[in-house]
Formats: structure tokens, C-alpha cells, sequence
């Protein structure tokens, strides 16, 4: 210890000694000014992130089906409250017109969505939207094509039966159609209620009912994807259903969709455009113009299964 | 159309230019008898170890040389007769000596130079030294070289790191405290080409990226070029980095060792008998032995790396070096170590890169370099107890290269070059779901030639071409024209301006955390391009003082960036029996576009007398065209940084307060140093949300939409790419050391303090949205990079 003092007192006569006050106080505030600038807390303010008003669009055209249920909305600026009675384009405010294939679309008020009865939605064909609509008082044009899928796909066994919880033996079997490699699920049980959530899960043990209501819809919906799969195998493929996606007893209903290439795009990127870094890219949306959402086509299929007790 | 003759036109013109550059020169090659050539090695007399960078010069006159990578130097058209031959080096005493240069029979010079005893630095420069102007001239544009012991003196971040430190100077950024990846003058940092001893090296990152692989004890010198280098260098498109290793000392024994924190190290140089000399160092992270034994759910991790150098004088003309490098990182983590079922995750990955090179002069005039190098990466990622994850990813890299180097007459050199290269790149990833078998073997040729040449004392030309031919699934050939031009404006004063086309072949996919997948071009990967012009200005400010200013524009064609929606653009190869798919292409991994960087670099250096240091400022613009990102439209990347400031101080802290700044250091037994490193840039850009909108994420979850209690199913938008600036970096790095000398050994404890404001620079945002009360409200979150992070450690020398 004294050796340490020793030396500290040297050092200190040592600078005192040498030390030139014009210089020292160079020094001073240099380093002075690169502490103070090196110092404290940056804020983080992202709320003006520039709006740009765009045509949304959600509508599925089913094989075997006519046009129907189609919605064209708007987007709204993020952190600004949402005035949902402007949500969806109608023509009368927002000057709509829309038209598959050049047949015009009409609207339906009480659902506030777009319909042709005209149009019955046949297998590997085309379709292109084309809506024109007035935004936020800018005039807005987008188109989209969709293809529609080759016959093929059907779930084989649509009553796949009844189940304990956490059971290897669920699963749901389908035919792909032909050049299609992208298969979406919807899971969802008929009733979702904090009584017949299964409380003892295997991967949240420790969940109490407040738990489960504030998440009720996560946990209600969930889903599943088969993508890039053979399609041309001619045979069934099975997809396993897991104990992360029954989450409740009771019924469930499987709805399968054999999607095309804008189902699939908007599926796997909308939903997913957050980096792990916190950064945020563009999804892939297949629109021309101003126009964001899906415009897709698919087959259909539904199947049931239960969870017993 | 016009655009691209006039394009076309550009690349002829640098032809021609050379052209007429080599016919003129040919003339000049022949020697008149009353001249004669004087060449020769120069050494550091206490260790043997040669010197690279001297200057060569007879006194009074501009005949002169610098010594290369192998401490050789020729002078041509040298008036026969007696002359004084001045020989500097920063950090060693000048020689001095008259020595009789004859027309024909001359030997081999053999010039040993003394350290000074000093600390670092160089007395000042005096009337038959080379003027720092002159060094200034002498060094290619943009090029930075830095020793062992100005990489070291720079304040760390626990361990000492070459590329950290690389990171002070202007026109080189890091990206995040977390990542000592650099970004060059707005390039990426797959586009730097970094070389140990001459072998290609593709990750020279530890675990994480938070340390290099280089350990800066056994570096003898590294040269950083940001860009408008030589033929000599290719395949990447922004920056040389080539480190040189200890040889080690040819006279004693020496030893050093270093205790810190998180890691031991240790440097040994032995002689080998009376011709050679054996460098050998190592060094290995302890927090598997500390930390993880202790502290609950710290991962089981370590890093080592090492290198052994050999080098061999054969006789006069013939030096053998054997080099080894590696490095190793190992990581085992268990999620839940109470559980034996919880998931593990394994990852542990390394370089291994061998080299055997051979210099051999031909009269004294021509010299070879062959090197044969072995350059190989491995990483190995897994889980256990969790669905079937494995991931390996290896590169090889077989590498034979002839160089040559012609000393025709006193202003006129050529080099010559060929090399063969045999790159191998495989990654595997086998999941539940299907598979990933990608091998990507491949091939490179190349040659160049390099004229340099000075017509007169105020001019020196560099004129090159570049032969490339690289082979994968596809073939790419290339010639690239390089040149360089420097004028002298005054004695303290000079002019360079560098242009070139640069071809790139390989590009990686970038990890946070994870090391990088290198993927070479082929048929679905078109090989990128960059054309640099740069235009710099040297002054040497009143002996203590070098400024150079560098303004740069640099256009990028055909780069990649990682295809963040990959997942929906992957097309199978091929398919398992049960119709999963395997993918063995990299088609869609990245998307493709063009693009510019363009600024203006200050530096103002200190590099001799009592405290060293520099001040640099980078004003900069990096600007970005992808069809498939920003809609098209023009964005600025992650790497653009508006402006950047560093400074750096090294130095007694007696001589700081005292103001002998400028003074030779003094001899003294014990002394106190001092180091500060400022950098200030602006914040980087990033892309936030900017509107959302209402669609399901599957038709059949309409009813989602209604059970959300306020407002529909959502999702979010982003706003133009990159259009957001985090907030300005800032830090503060400061470093003590005291160092005692005990005549046969020295020892220096140093106290190192990482961000000593402890300023909290955002790292990137954690970002959150929730629907309330009829509106969707963000919540963003700052995660910060490194702290106020104080670290101490001991260096031992004997």
C-alpha cells in the first residue's frame, strides 16, 4: 500500500511539475466536450413516419364458387385513432369502381362487401381486380391477378374423430392439387371460452382464467402451413396436429386451403415484417399501383375433430 | 443508349491509357552503364524481423525506394561512384552510411536499423530524413498502414482488436458496439477482402461478432486500403485489409503476455538456429471457467485463437515462411439447466488458414513470391431436445499465386501475378420439414500486370490491368483496368487520384449473432461491380502534422441484399420420399439492385513526437436502387452514416499536460500513458411502421375480427425503407496504462474504459403494437449497446 501511495504522489508531483496551464486547459475542454457529447440518452420518437393512403384489398376467389365477400378498404395512419366507420371503400363515398375481368363488381351495403354472380370461379384461370377509388381525396388505382389452382385438393378424412389432449395420433389427411405446393390450415374451436381452456398444458401450466381471457384470441386461432410440398406425387400427405395449436376442449373445425402464389406470399410475409432487430421490411403484395392487401385464390376444404377430457 | 457508349467509351480510355503508358516506358528499361542498381533488405537490429515501409534514399537526391512486404528495396540508375545511403523507419534511428555503388557485381545490401529506446514515436524529421510530405507521397491513396503498437495503444474494449481499432479512422464504420464488422466508405463488409500472410480469410469474427479473430500481439503490421487499390488485389468490391504476422526474432528469445478480464494471451519469437525464426501466439476466453460457473444461465462459452509463423532464410536470395492460423469458438447453452428435456443449443464454429510462401530474387532486379495457402471455415449450429434443427456450413479455399516484381530502371517497375483458387462452399440444414443441401464449388483464375512509372520527379503513374475468370454453375471474365495517378504540388504538397473497376464473386447472407453464409455468384447470383474514383490531397502542416483529404464516388451494379421474404420465394429442388421439399439452389436469397456511395474524408495525423493521434471527419451518402425494396424507389441502406468523427490520442500524460507534444519521447523507467478514442456518427437509418390495415391473416379467422374487442384483425405497413435515423452515436473510450521497465523485463498494468459517459446509443428498437380505445398504439422500446464498461488487465514483456 505504501508503495502505492508512493507512486501517486510521485505521478501527482510529476504532472504538477510538467504541466503547462494554456495546454492543461486545451485538455480540459476537449475532453470535456467529448464526455458531455458522449454522455446521456437517446430518444426514440417514431411517430411521424410518413402516411400514404392505399386501396386495401381482401378477397379469396374459391373454385367451384362465384365472386363474393370481397372487401376494399383503406389503410389509416398508425398511432392516430381509427375512424371505422370510413374503414371500408364504398361507392357512393369513395367513388368505387371495381371490376374481375373487366365485369363489374356490385356492392352489398349490409356487409359492405364486393359480389359478381356472374363470375363462377373455374379451375387454372386468371382473374385481375381492377378497382379505381378516391382516398383521403386522392385518386387511387391498383390491379391484381390471381390464378386459380388445379383440381386436386381434398382432405381425406374430414371426421377425423375424437381425442385426449396432447394425443400423437391427430392428424389430418390431404390430396394436393396438382402444382400447388402451399397448403394453409385454420384450427379453430367451435367454443373458446376461459372454461374449456385446457389449463394443464404442457407449455403454460401456471395460467389462471384472467390469464387466458386477455389472450382469448391468440389462443383461439391458430393455424398450421405445409409449403413446398410434392404436388405431384399422387399421394396423400399428412399434416400432424400439435398441442400448440388446440389450446380449448371441444369441437374444432380445420378449414384447408390449397392457396396460390398470392395466398402463399401473403401469408407468409404480411403478418411477418418485423426483423429480430426490431427493423421492418415490405411483404410481398401482389398489387400494381396503390393497392395492398391479398387478392388470391385457393380450394377450399373443411374437416372437424374434438378434444375430450 | 447513350448512356452506355458513354460508358463503354470510359473503359477504352483507361485502356488506351495504359497502352501508351507501357509503350513509352519500354524505352526507358534499358540501363546506362554508368549506373547501376543497389538493393537489399532492411532489418530491425534487436529482433531480426524485417522492416516493411522503410524509405531508401540517397542523401541529397530523389533517388529512392520503400521496402516491400519482405523488407527488400531496389534502386535503380544509381551514378556509380560513392554516396550516402539514408534508410528511415518510424520508431528506429536513422542510418547513415557512405557506401560505394559500382556498375556491375553489387551485393546484397543487408541494412539492420535501432529501435529507439524510446516508447513510440520518432524524433523529429531533419534535413536527410524523408519528409513526412515524401511518405505521404509515397503511399497509395487511401491507404492506411498501422504497426502493432499503434493498434494496441488505440482503447479497447476489454481485448485488444485489430478491427475495432480500425474503426477510428474516417470512411470506417461499425455498424453497432455488438458487431466489429466493417462497413467502408458506405460498402458492406462481405465487400472487404481481409488477408492474413496472403490467405483469403471470410469470417474474421468471433462469437457474436463482438471481437476479430486477429490477435494484435502477433500483427507486425496491417494495411488498410478503403479504396482504388491495385491489380494486385480483386474479388471484393470496397476495401483491402492485409495483415502481416510476426516473423519473429532472429536474435533471442522474447516473450509477452496479457491477463484481462475475459482472456490470457501469450506471444513467443525464438530464433531457429542462425537462419530463421519462429513466432508463435495464443490466446483463450476464460468465461466458461468463471462466469458460467457461477453465474445461472450464463452460456457455456469460450473462444481461442492462435498462430504460428516460420520464417527461413534459405540463403541470400531465398526466404521460406510458414504460416498458421486459427481460431475456435465453442458454445453450449441450456435453456433450462434444471431440466434435462430443456432444449440445448450447440454452436461452435472456426478458421484454419495454412500458408507456405517462398521469396526468391532473380540478379537484383526480379523478384518471385509464391504462396500456397489452405483457407478454411467451419460452423456447426444444433439443437437438442427441441424438433430436429442442424446447421453446418463450411468454405474452403485452395489458393496458388506467383507474383513478380521488376525493377526495370529507377522510375519504372512492373509486377506480374497469376493465382488459382478452388473455392468450395457447402450449407446444409436439415429440419422436421425438409432440407437445405446447397454445394457451391467453384473456381477463380486470375493474372494482372502493373505498370508503375514516373516520367519525372512531380509525377508517379500506376497503370493496371486485372484478368478474372471465375467458374461456377456459370462462367464470369473480366478485365479490369486500374490507375492511379499522384503529382507532387510542392514539397509539402501533393495531388492523387485513383479510378478502377472491381468485380465481386461472392456474397454473404449477413446473421445477427450467427456467422455469415457465403454464397458465390452463378446462375442465379450475378456477380457485382463497383467503379471507384477518388481524388486526394496531401499537406504536411509544419513538420508535426499530415493532412489528407480523400473525396470519393463509388457506383455499385448487381449488389445483393439478403431477401427478407425468402421464405415465401424458395423453390425446391427436389423432394424426400415423403414430400418434403430439399433445396439445393440459392435462388431468391438475394435480391439484386445498384447503387452509389459518395463523400469527402478529412484526416489530420499526428504520428511523430510525444503524443500521437489523429482527428478525422467523414461526410458521406450511401444511396441504394433495388427494384424489389422501396417499391422501387431510391433508399438509403443501414450502413449510410451523414457524418462521422473520430479522434484519437495516444501519448505521457506528463507530455500531454505539459504541451511537449511535439518533443522525441523520453527514456524513462516508468511512465504513465494516456489514450482517448472519441467517435461520434450519425444514428443509423431504419424502417418503421407507417399505417396499418385490416385483413386477416387467414380468411377463415374472420371471426378473430370480431372478437377483437376494439378494433378488427390487423396489420402493420412499413413507411419508405430506411427512412428512419435511430439517434447520433456517441462514445468516449479512455485508457491508462502504467508501464514500468525493469531493464530485462517491463510490465504494464492498464485500466481500459469502454464508453466512459456511459452515453446509452440505441442499438435498435424493440417495437410493440397493441389495439386500445379505437386506435392501434406503438410502443417502442430502445434496447442500448455497451455501457460504462470498465476492464483491467496486465501486459508482461521479456
Amino acid at each position: 500500500m505504501k508503495r502505492m501511495s508512493d507512486l501517486i504522489r510521485k505521478f501527482a508531483g510529476r504532472v504538477k511539475r510538467s504541466v503547462n496551464l494554456r495546454m492543461l486547459s486545451v485538455s480540459i475542454a476537449f475532453l470535456a466536450g467529448s464526455i458531455i457529447s458522449g454522455c446521456g440518452q437517446s430518444g426514440v420518437n417514431i411517430d411521424n413516419a410518413p402516411y400514404v393512403p392505399k386501396i386495401v384489398v381482401e378477397g379469396y376467389l374459391y373454385c367451384g364458387e362465384t365472386v363474393g365477400n370481397i372487401r376494399l378498404m383503406r389503410n389509416f395512419p398508425i398511432g392516430s385513432p381509427v375512424d371505422t366507420s370510413t374503414l371500408y371503400l364504398t361507392p357512393s363515398v369513395n367513388d368505387v369502381q371495381a371490376t374481375i375481368n373487366g365485369t363489374p363488381l356490385s356492392f352489398d351495403p349490409v356487409t359492405q362487401t364486393y359480389f359478381s354472380r356472374q363470375i363462377s370461379v373455374g379451375y387454372g384461370q386468371t382473374y385481375t381486380l381492377d378497382v379505381n377509388a378516391v382516398v383521403d381525396g386522392a385518386r387511387l388505382h391498383t390491379t391484381s391477378a390471381t390464378t386459380t389452382p388445379l383440381e386436386g385438393f381434398r382432405i381425406i378424412n374430414r371426421n377425423m374423430g375424437s381425442f385426449s389432449y396432447n394425443s400423437s395420433l391427430m392428424s389430418l389427411t390431404f390430396l394436393p392439387s396438382p402444382g400447388t405446393g402451399f397448403y394453409a390450415f385454420s384450427i379453430v374451436p367451435d367454443t373458446a371460452t376461459t372454461a374449456n381452456f385446457i389449463y394443464n398444458n404442457v407449455f403454460r401450466n401456471k395460467l389462471d382464467s384472467a390469464d387466458v381471457a386477455k389472450n382469448l384470441n391468440d389462443y383461439e386461432f391458430n393455424g398450421a402451413i405445409e409449403d413446398g410440398i410434392n404436388s405431384y406425387a399422387g399421394t396423400a400427405f399428412a399434416l400432424p396436429i400439435r398441442s400448440d395449436e388446440t389450446w380449448f376442449y371441444g369441437k374444432y373445425t380445420v378449414v384447408g386451403y390449397a392457396g396460390d402464389s398470392n395466398f402463399k406470399d401473403y401469408v407468409l410475409t404480411a403478418p411477418s415484417v418485423q426483423e429480430p432487430d426490431g427493423n421492418f421490411h415490405e411483404p410481398i403484395l401482389i398489387f400494381k399501383g396503390d393497392g395492398i392487401g391479398v387478392f388470391a385464390s385457393a380450394i377450399a376444404d373443411t374437416a372437424t375433430f374434438t378434444i375430450t377430457r | 443508349m447513350r448512356r452506355s457508349r458513354a460508358r463503354k467509351y470510359s473503359i477504352t480510355s483507361l485502356g488506351e491509357v495504359l497502352i501508351i503508358v507501357l509503350t513509352l516506358s519500354s524505352s526507358l528499361f534499358a540501363q546506362q552503364k554508368d549506373r547501376a542498381t543497389v538493393s537489399g533488405f532492411v532489418y530491425d537490429k534487436s529482433t531480426g524481423e524485417t522492416l516493411i515501409g522503410a524509405t531508401v534514399f540517397f542523401k541529397g537526391t530523389r533517388l529512392g525506394s520503400m521496402t516491400n512486404n519482405n523488407g527488400y528495396f531496389v534502386i535503380s540508375d544509381v551514378p556509380v561512384g560513392e554516396d550516402t545511403l539514408v534508410v528511415s523507419y518510424l520508431g528506429y534511428d536513422r542510418f547513415r552510411e557512405r557506401i560505394s555503388v559500382r556498375p556491375v557485381g553489387g551485393r546484397l545490401l543487408k541494412i539492420n536499423l535501432v529501435p529507439k529506446a524510446y516508447r513510440i514515436g520518432e524524433v523529429l524529421v531533419t534535413a536527410d530524413s524523408l519528409s513526412m510530405a515524401e511518405r505521404a507521397f509515397k503511399r497509395p491513396i487511401s491507404t492506411l498502414e498501422l504497426s502493432q503498437s499503434q493498434v494496441n495503444a488505440i482503447p479497447k474494449f476489454i481485448e485488444p482488436d485489430l478491427l475495432r481499432a480500425l474503426e477510428s479512422l474516417p470512411g470506417i464504420t461499425p455498424i453497432s458496439d455488438f458487431s466489429s464488422a466493417l462497413y467502408v466508405r458506405g460498402g458492406t463488409p462481405d465487400q472487404n477482402l481481409y488477408l492474413i500472410d496472403g490467405a483469403e480469410i471470410y469470417e474474421p469474427e468471433h462469437a457474436f461478432g463482438i471481437f476479430s479473430t486477429f490477435n494484435t500481439d502477433a500483427i507486425k503490421r496491417v494495411m488498410v486500403s478503403k479504396g482504388g487499390f491495385g491489380a494486385q488485389y480483386g474479388d471484393r468490391l470496397s476495401s483491402v485489409i492485409d495483415v502481416t504476422e510476426l516473423d519473429g526474432n532472429t536474435k533471442k528469445f522474447e516473450a509477452n503476455a496479457n491477463i484481462s478480464l475475459i482472456a490470457a494471451s501469450a506471444t513467443v519469437q525464438l530464433p531457429v538456429w542462425s537462419f530463421g525464426s519462429i513466432a508463435g501466439s495464443f490466446r483463450r476466453t476464460y468465461i466458461d471457467q468463471t462466469y458460467s460457473k457461477f453465474i445461472k444461465d450464463f452460456p457455456n462459452y469460450y473462444f481461442d485463437d492462435g498462430n504460428l509463423t516460420g520464417k527461413f532464410q534459405l540463403d541470400d536470395r531465398d526466404n521460406l515462411t510458414l504460416s498458421y492460423f486459427g481460431s475456435e469458438d465453442n458454445l453450449n447453452y441450456q435453456f433450462d439447466k434444471s431440466s434435462a428435456q430443456s432444449p440445448i443449443l450447440n454452436y461452435n464454429w472456426g478458421n484454419n488458414v495454412a500458408s507456405i510462401k517462398w521469396d526468391h530474387i532473380f540478379g537484383s532486379k526480379l523478384l518471385s513470391d509464391f504462396l500456397g495457402s489452405y483457407s478454411g471455415f467451419v460452423s456447426n449450429f444444433g439443437l437438442e431436445n427441441l424438433q430436429a434443427f442442424n446447421e453446418r456450413n463450411t468454405i474452403s479455399n485452395y489458393t496458388l499465386s506467383e507474383g513478380l516484381r521488376y525493377y526495370a530502371s529507377n522510375n519504372t517497375t512492373l509486377r506480374f501475378g497469376a493465382a488459382y483458387q478452388d473455392v468450395g462452399i457447402t450449407y446444409d440444414l436439415s429440419t422436421s420439414d425438409g432440407a437445405i443441401n446447397f454445394d457451391g464449388p467453384t473456381r477463380k483464375i486470375t493474372g494482372y500486370a502493373i505498370l508503375s512509372w514516373q516520367p519525372d520527379p512531380l509525377w508517379d503513374i500506376e497503370a493496371g490491368l486485372r484478368f478474372e475468370q471465375f467458374h461456377s454453375d456459370t462462367t464470369f471474365t473480366h478485365v479490369d483496368p486500374r490507375v492511379a495517378v499522384k503529382y507532387r504540388l510542392s514539397e509539402t504538397s501533393s495531388l492523387k487520384f485513383a479510378t478502377g473497376i472491381y468485380h465481386q464473386y461472392m456474397d454473404s447472407v449477413d446473421r445477427l449473432f450467427f456467422a455469415s453464409i457465403w454464397l458465390p455468384a452463378g446462375s442465379y447470383i450475378d456477380n457485382s461491380k463497383a467503379t471507384h474514383f477518388i481524388l486526394g490531397y496531401d499537406k504536411q502542416l509544419g513538420n508535426i502534422f499530415e493532412l489528407e483529404a480523400n473525396a470519393y464516388y463509388k457506383s455499385y451494379s448487381n449488389i445483393d441484399i439478403y431477401n427478407q421474404n425468402l421464405g415465401a420465394q424458395a423453390v425446391p429442388s427436389y423432394y424426400l420420399p415423403n414430400g418434403n421439399p430439399v433445396y439445393t439452389s440459392d435462388q431468391n436469397v438475394f435480391l439484386d439492385g445498384n447503387g452509389k456511395s459518395f463523400g469527402l474524408e478529412l484526416l489530420l495525423r499526428k504520428d511523430e513526437g510525444a503524443v500521437t493521434g489523429w482527428v478525422g471527419y467523414a461526410l458521406s451518402r450511401t444511396e441504394y436502387t433495388f427494384p424489389a425494396i422501396n417499391q422501387g424507389n431510391m433508399f438509403i441502406p443501414r450502413q449510410d452514416r451523414t457524418s462521422v468523427i473520430n479522434f484519437v490520442l495516444n501519448g505521457d500524460i506528463g507530455d500531454i499536460m505539459s504541451g511537449k507534444w511535439n518533443e522525441p519521447v523520453r527514456k524513462s523507467a516508468s511512465s504513465w500513458l494516456l489514450g482517448l478514442n472519441f467517435i461520434f456518427t450519425t444514428g443509423q437509418p431504419i424502417t418503421v411502421p407507417a399505417s396499418v390495415y385490416f385483413v386477416n391473416t387467414l380468411p377463415a379467422w374472420d371471426n378473430y375480427a370480431s372478437a377483437n374487442q376494439n378494433l378488427p384483425n390487423y396489420q402493420l405497413y412499413p413507411g419508405p425503407i430506411d427512412n428512419y435515423r435511430l439517434p447520433d452515436y456517441a462514445r468516449l473510450d479512455l485508457s491508462i496504462t502504467w508501464k514500468r521497465d525493469y531493464g530485462t523485463w517491463s510490465l504494464a498494468p492498464y485500466l481500459q474504459i469502454f464508453n466512459l459517459g456511459n452515453r446509452k446509443n440505441v442499438w435498435f428498437i424493440r417495437y410493440s403494437s397493441k389495439s386500445s380505445n379505437g386506435e392501434i398504439v406503438q410502443n417502442v422500446k430502445p434496447v442500448y449497446m455497451l455501457p460504462f464498461l470498465p476492464s483491467i488487465g496486465v501486459t508482461i514483456k521479456f
